[in-house]
C-alpha cells in the first residue's frame, strides 16, 4: 500500500514539477518514513511504476508508439531499449536518493 | 560497514544521475529533461495532432480572429483587419513549423552555429561573405515604420512570438529536444534574412566561373560558344509570333590557346550548388478560348528543394470585405506567396536573370585591405566584424567582411573580387504580395508587382473575366559597353559600374497573345531578335517549354484535368531530339555487336519516363557518357576529366556540325573522331556499364522506379524523419523533372479554374505539420507521388466549412490561453 502511495506521490510530481521531483520525493521519503526492509528498492519499483504510468496513459491516448519506433530508427536503438532507459534512469534516481534519506536519517538517529 | 558502503554507492550514483540528468553530455541532451514521461521526448506524442479547439492570446491583436482548420489542415483565417490576418498567420505556421522558421531565417542571418553548433559554420561564412546578412538589416532600416512593408512582418512576428512566449515544455518540437534548446525569439528582420535566403538560392549564378574556367582551357571564343548568351533553340516566354521552336545555329569555333589569367580569376569565384533543371520551374495558363468550360485555367508549378516539412505551408486569409486570399507561403513570410483570390490566380517560375556581376579589384594591402581604387583614388572598405557563436553564446570563430560600394569584396587565390547583386539592394518588400492578393484583374496583379525587385521570377496570373497574362519581373541591370553581364569588369574604373535599369515597358511579357496561352519553364525570356539586351547567358535548353507548348498547341479544350496530367508528363523532347542521332551513329559504325545491341534495346524505348519503363535508363547512361568523351579538351589535368560542363545548346549545335574539331577525342591520337564515333561510344560505354552494374535488360534492374528516386531529406537531414527513394514518373527534364540526387523537384502543384466560382486543385509533398509523427507529416506524399491533386476548399464564410472542420482556434488580444 505505501509503495502505491508512493509511485502515486512520484507520478503526481513528475507531472507537477518535472524529473527532478523524484530525487526529491524519494529522499524526503527516505528522511522521514519509518525504514522497513528493502524499502530503497521499493521506492526504486514506484518510481519505475509511476513513469511507466505516465507512458501508458500517453500511448493509449497519443501515437506514442510511432514516436518510439522514429526514436528507435533516429538514434540506432530497439524501441525496448530506450524504454528501458528511460524507467531505470528514475528507478535509479528513486534508489540512491531514498537510501540517502534513509541513511542521514539513521546517522541523526 | 555494508550500510556505509551502501550509502556511498548512493551517493555515486545519485550524484551521476543528476549530474546526466542537468547537463548535456557528449551528443546526448540532459537525459532528466529528455527522458522525463510528461514533459520530456515522450510527450512529443500527445502534441502530434491539433486539439480539436484553442484558445490563445496575441498581443496587438486588434480584434479576434477565428481560424478553423479543414480536413486537409489547412488554416482558413477569419480576421478583421490585415495585419491581424499576419498575426494569426504567424501564429499556426509557428504552430505547424516552429523548427523550419527558425532555420531559414537563422541559414539567411549566418546564425546556424548559434543553434547547431560549429558544424554550421561553413554556411554560416558563405551567407555572411555573400553579405546576406547586412543587406537584410539595410533594407530593414529602409522602412518607413508605418508602411505595409514594415507593418506586416512586424505583425507576423507577434503572432510567432505569442505561440513561442506561450509554449509549454510539453509543445516543444521534437528536434528542439534533440538539440536540447528553447525556440529563440522571432525578430521582424527574420522575414527579409529568408527572402534574401530564397534570393540566393533563386538568383544566385557563376555564369562567370565556368566560362571562365573554359576560357582558360580554350580561349575566349570558344568559351564563348560553350556558354552561349542566346539559346540555340527559341521558344521563348513571349510569343514571338513563329508558333514553332526555332533553331538558331552557331558555328562553335575551334578549341583556342588556354588562357591562365583566365584560370586564376575563375578559381576565386565561389561555385553555386548543384543546379540542373529540376531545381527549374513549369507554369502555364489558357485563356478561355482554349479551355474547355471557356473559363481561364492556370497552373502552377515551382521545383525548389524539396524538404520535411516543405518548404510551402498552406493558408486561407480572410478579412471581409477587403481580403479573400488562398495559397501557400514560405514559414516566414507574412503573406500568400502562390495563389488566387476570387478574381486571379498567379504562380512564377525563376527568371533565371543574370543579376550578379564580378569586379576585379585592386587594394591597398593584398592580406588586410581598407582601401580600394577606383579612378585614380583610394577608397576607404567598408569592414565589419562578424562574430560566429556556438550554441551557448560563446565565440568559437572572428572574421572580417569588406565592402567597395559594388558589395562584398572576397579573396581567394591572392586576387579580390568584389560583387554587385540585386538580391543585396532595395528595401525589404511585402506590400506587393499584400496588393496581389487583393488584385481584381491581371491589370492589377501586375501594377503590384511592378516594383517587385529580386528574385526577378516570371509572373503568370489569370483573372476571372478569362484574360491571361505574364511578365518577367525583376530589376534587370543594364551595363556599359558591350552589356554583357558574363565577364568580370576591371573594379578601377566606375566606367564598369551599372549604368541603370531595364525599364518595365522592355521586361518580356504578354498579354491575352493569339496563340491562347502563354507558358514558361525558365527559359530565355524573350527572342533576342524582338529584344537584343543582354538579360543573362547559359539558359537551361528548352526542354520543359517545348513539352509544355506541344501539349498545350494540340489541345484547343483543354480541362484543369487536362492541367494536372501534363503536370506530372513524362514525355521528353530532350529524348526525342537525342535519341535519333544515338541511333543514326549507331548504324554509321558497323561491326560493333555491343554496339549494335545498344542501339536495338535504345529503340524500343518509346521515350517516355514511366516508372514501369526498362530503356530510359539506357538513353540516361549514354548521356552520361557523352560529356566526358566530347568535352575531352576541358579536361582538368588534376583528375583527368571534364570538371565544368558546356551549356548543352553547345551540344546542340555541334550536332549540326559533324565535322568539328570538338568531336574529335585528343587522347587518341592516331585517329580524328567525328560526331558519329562519340555518339556511337557514348551509347555502347552506357549499355557496357549498365551490364555491368544492372545486369541484363530485362531484369528490374533496368526499370525507371528503380533508377531514378526523389529524396526528400528532413531539415536537419534525419533519415529516420525523411521519405527517401521515392520512385518517380519523369526523368532529365521532363515536365516532372528528376535528375540528380533527386533533391530537387515539384514543390507546390496548383491549378485553378477562374469560373464564375474560382476551383482549385493542389499538393506539396509532405504535410502541414512539422512533427514527424503527426499524420500530417507526410499525409499528401502518396497523391504527390501518384501526380494526382487535392480539391482545395475555399469558402466564403467560416460556416461553409461545417463538416470538414478538424480543429478551431479561437485568437483573442489580451490575456494568454490556450
Amino acid at each position: 500500500m505505501r509503495s502505491a502511495l508512493i509511485a502515486l506521490v512520484l507520478a503526481a510530481a513528475t507531472i507537477l514539477l518535472g524529473w527532478w521531483a523524484v530525487p526529491i520525493v524519494a529522499c524526503v521519503g527516505g528522511l522521514l518514513l519509518a525504514p522497513r526492509k528493502w524499502d530503497g528498492a521499493r521506492a526504486a519499483l514506484a518510481a519505475v511504476i509511476a513513469w511507466a504510468a505516465i507512458l501508458a496513459w500517453t500511448a493509449a491516448t497519443s501515437p506514442l508508439v510511432k514516436l518510439l519506433h522514429q526514436l528507435s530508427s533516429l538514434m540506432h536503438l530497439p524501441g525496448w531499449a530506450l524504454i528501458a532507459v528511460t524507467l531505470v534512469f528514475p528507478m535509479g534516481l528513486a534508489w540512491s536518493a531514498w537510501t540517502l534519506g534513509r541513511e542521514v536519517r539513521e546517522i541523526g538517529s | 560497514m555494508i550500510a556505509r558502503l551502501r550509502a556511498a554507492l548512493a551517493v555515486v550514483i545519485l550524484g551521476l544521475l543528476l549530474w546526466v540528468g542537468a547537463r548535456p553530455t557528449g551528443p546526448l541532451p540532459a537525459l532528466g529533461r529528455f527522458l522525463d514521461p510528461w514533459h520530456g521526448i515522450w510527450a512529443v506524442a500527445t502534441t502530434a495532432e491539433l486539439p480539436r479547439s484553442a484558445k490563445a492570446s496575441i498581443p496587438h491583436l486588434e480584434h479576434p480572429v477565428r481560424v478553423i482548420y479543414d480536413d486537409r489542415s489547412v488554416p482558413h483565417i477569419f480576421a478583421q483587419t490585415e495585419t491581424d490576418a499576419s498575426r494569426a498567420l504567424g501564429y499556426v505556421v509557428a504552430r505547424d513549423r516552429l523548427l523550419q522558421l527558425e532555420l531559414q531565417a537563422r541559414a539567411g542571418a549566418g546564425r546556424l552555429t548559434e543553434m547547431v553548433g560549429p558544424s554550421a559554420i561553413e554556411a554560416d561564412r558563405e551567407a555572411r561573405d555573400l553579405g546576406l546578412p547586412r543587406a537584410a538589416e539595410h533594407k530593414w532600416e529602409g522602412l518607413d515604420s508605418s508602411s505595409i512593408d514594415s507593418r506586416l512582418p512586424r505583425a507576423f512576428a507577434d503572432g510567432v512570438n505569442a505561440w513561442i512566449d506561450n509554449l509549454r515544455s510539453r509543445d516543444l518540437p521534437l528536434e528542439y529536444r534533440l538539440l536540447d534548446r528553447w525556440p529563440a525569439h522571432w525578430d521582424p528582420i527574420n522575414s527579409t534574412h529568408l527572402f534574401n535566403r530564397m534570393g540566393y538560392t533563386l538568383a544566385y549564378s557563376d555564369l562567370e566561373r565556368s566560362r571562365l574556367a573554359a576560357q582558360a582551357l580554350v580561349g575566349a571564343e570558344a568559351a564563348d560558344a560553350l556558354f552561349p548568351i542566346n539559346s540555340p533553340i527559341q521558344e521563348p516566354i513571349q510569343p514571338n509570333g513563329q508558333h514553332a521552336p526555332r533553331l538558331d545555329y552557331h558555328r562553335v569555333p575551334p578549341p583556342g590557346a588556354p588562357d591562365s589569367q583566365a584560370l586564376l580569376i575563375a578559381s576565386t569565384i565561389p561555385p553555386s550548388d548543384e543546379s540542373d533543371d529540376a531545381l527549374g520551374s513549369n507554369n502555364w495558363a489558357v485563356g478561355q478560348k482554349r479551355s474547355k468550360n471557356g473559363n481561364a485555367l492556370l497552373a502552377g508549378d515551382p521545383h525548389l528543394d524539396l524538404s520535411l516539412p516543405s518548404i510551402w505551408y498552406e493558408a486561407h486569409l480572410v478579412v471581409p470585405g477587403r481580403l479573400d486570399v488562398y495559397g501557400v507561403t514560405v514559414p516566414g513570410a507574412p503573406m500568400i506567396v502562390l495563389g488566387f483570390n476570387r478574381d486571379i490566380a498567379w504562380t512564377f517560375t525563376n527568371t533565371e536573370a543574370d543579376v550578379l556581376d564580378y569586379y576585379q579589384e585592386t587594394v591597398d594591402d593584398s592580406l588586410h585591405p581598407r582601401r580600394y581604387m577606383l579612378d585614380g583614388k583610394w577608397h576607404p572598405l567598408e569592414l565589419r566584424p562578424e562574430i560566429y557563436r556556438g550554441r551557448h553564446g560563446e565565440v568559437i570563430a572572428t572574421d572580417t567582411t569588406r565592402y567597395t560600394h559594388r558589395g562584398p569584396l572576397r579573396r581567394m587565390a591572392g586576387h579580390w573580387l568584389s560583387f554587385r547583386w540585386t538580391v543585396l539592394e532595395g528595401i525589404a518588400r511585402s506590400e506587393n504580395f499584400a496588393r496581389a492578393a487583393r488584385a481584381r484583374s491581371v491589370g492589377e496583379f501586375e501594377d503590384a508587382m511592378t516594383d517587385m525587385e529580386t528574385p526577378a521570377q516570371n509572373m503568370l496570373v489569370a483573372d476571372r473575366t478569362g484574360s491571361i497574362a505574364i511578365r518577367s519581373t525583376g530589376r534587370f541591370p543594364i551595363r556599359p559597353g558591350d552589356g554583357r553581364g558574363d565577364v568580370i569588369r576591371p573594379g578601377t574604373t566606375s566606367e564598369s559600374d551599372w549604368t541603370g535599369q531595364w525599364p518595365v515597358a522592355e521586361y518580356p511579357g504578354a498579354r491575352n497573345p493569339a496563340q491562347g496561352y502563354l507558358a514558361s519553364d525558365n527559359q530565355q525570356p524573350i527572342d533576342p531578335r524582338v529584344n537584343p539586351r543582354y538579360l543573362g547567358a547559359d539558359w537551361y535548353v528548352p526542354w520543359r517549354a517545348l513539352r509544355i507548348n506541344e501539349l498545350l498547341r494540340a489541345d484547343s479544350a483543354v480541362t484543369p484535368d487536362d492541367m494536372r496530367r501534363f503536370q506530372t508528363d513524362p514525355g521528353s523532347p530532350r529524348a526525342d531530339w537525342m535519341v535519333p542521332a544515338f541511333l543514326a551513329a549507331a548504324k554509321a559504325v558497323s561491326g560493333d555487336d555491343t554496339l549494335a545491341r545498344a542501339a536495338a534495346l535504345l529503340a524500343q524505348w518509346d521515350r517516355r519516363y514511366t516508372r514501369d519503363n526498362r530503356r530510359a535508363v539506357l538513353f540516361e547512361a549514354a548521356m552520361e557518357e557523352l560529356p566526358a568523351l566530347l568535352w575531352d579538351e576541358l579536361d582538368d589535368p588534376r583528375v583527368g576529366r571534364p570538371t565544368i560542363t558546356p551549356s548543352f545548346g553547345a551540344v546542340i549545335e555541334l550536332l549540326q556540325d559533324p565535322d568539328n574539331p570538338w568531336w574529335d577525342d585528343k587522347r587518341t591520337p592516331n585517329r580524328v573522331e567525328h560526331r558519329d564515333d562519340i555518339l556511337a561510344a557514348s551509347l555502347r560505354a552506357g549499355l557496357v556499364r549498365l551490364l555491368h552494374e544492372l545486369g541484363e535488360p530485362e531484369s528490374d534492374a533496368w526499370l525507371w522506379s528503380h533508377n531514378r528516386h526523389a529524396n526528400i531529406y528532413h531539415l536537419l537531414r534525419i533519415p529516420a524523419f525523411s521519405a527517401l527513394e521515392i520512385p518517380m514518373q519523369g526523368g532529365p527534364s521532363t515536365l516532372n523533372p528528376s535528375s540528380g540526387s533527386g533533391v530537387f523537384g515539384a514543390s507546390w502543384r496548383m491549378v485553378v479554374e477562374m469560373g464564375p466560382e474560382v476551383r482549385a486543385w493542389g499538393t506539396y509533398p509532405g504535410g502541414q505539420s512539422g512533427n514527424p509523427i503527426s499524420r500530417r507529416y507526410l499525409d499528401r506524399l502518396p497523391r504527390w507521388e501518384a501526380g494526382e491533386l487535392d480539391s482545395l476548399r475555399f469558402p466564403h464564410t467560416a460556416d461553409e466549412l461545417s463538416g470538414r472542420t478538424t480543429a478551431t482556434l479561437e485568437l483573442l488580444p489580451g490575456s494568454r490561453g490556450d
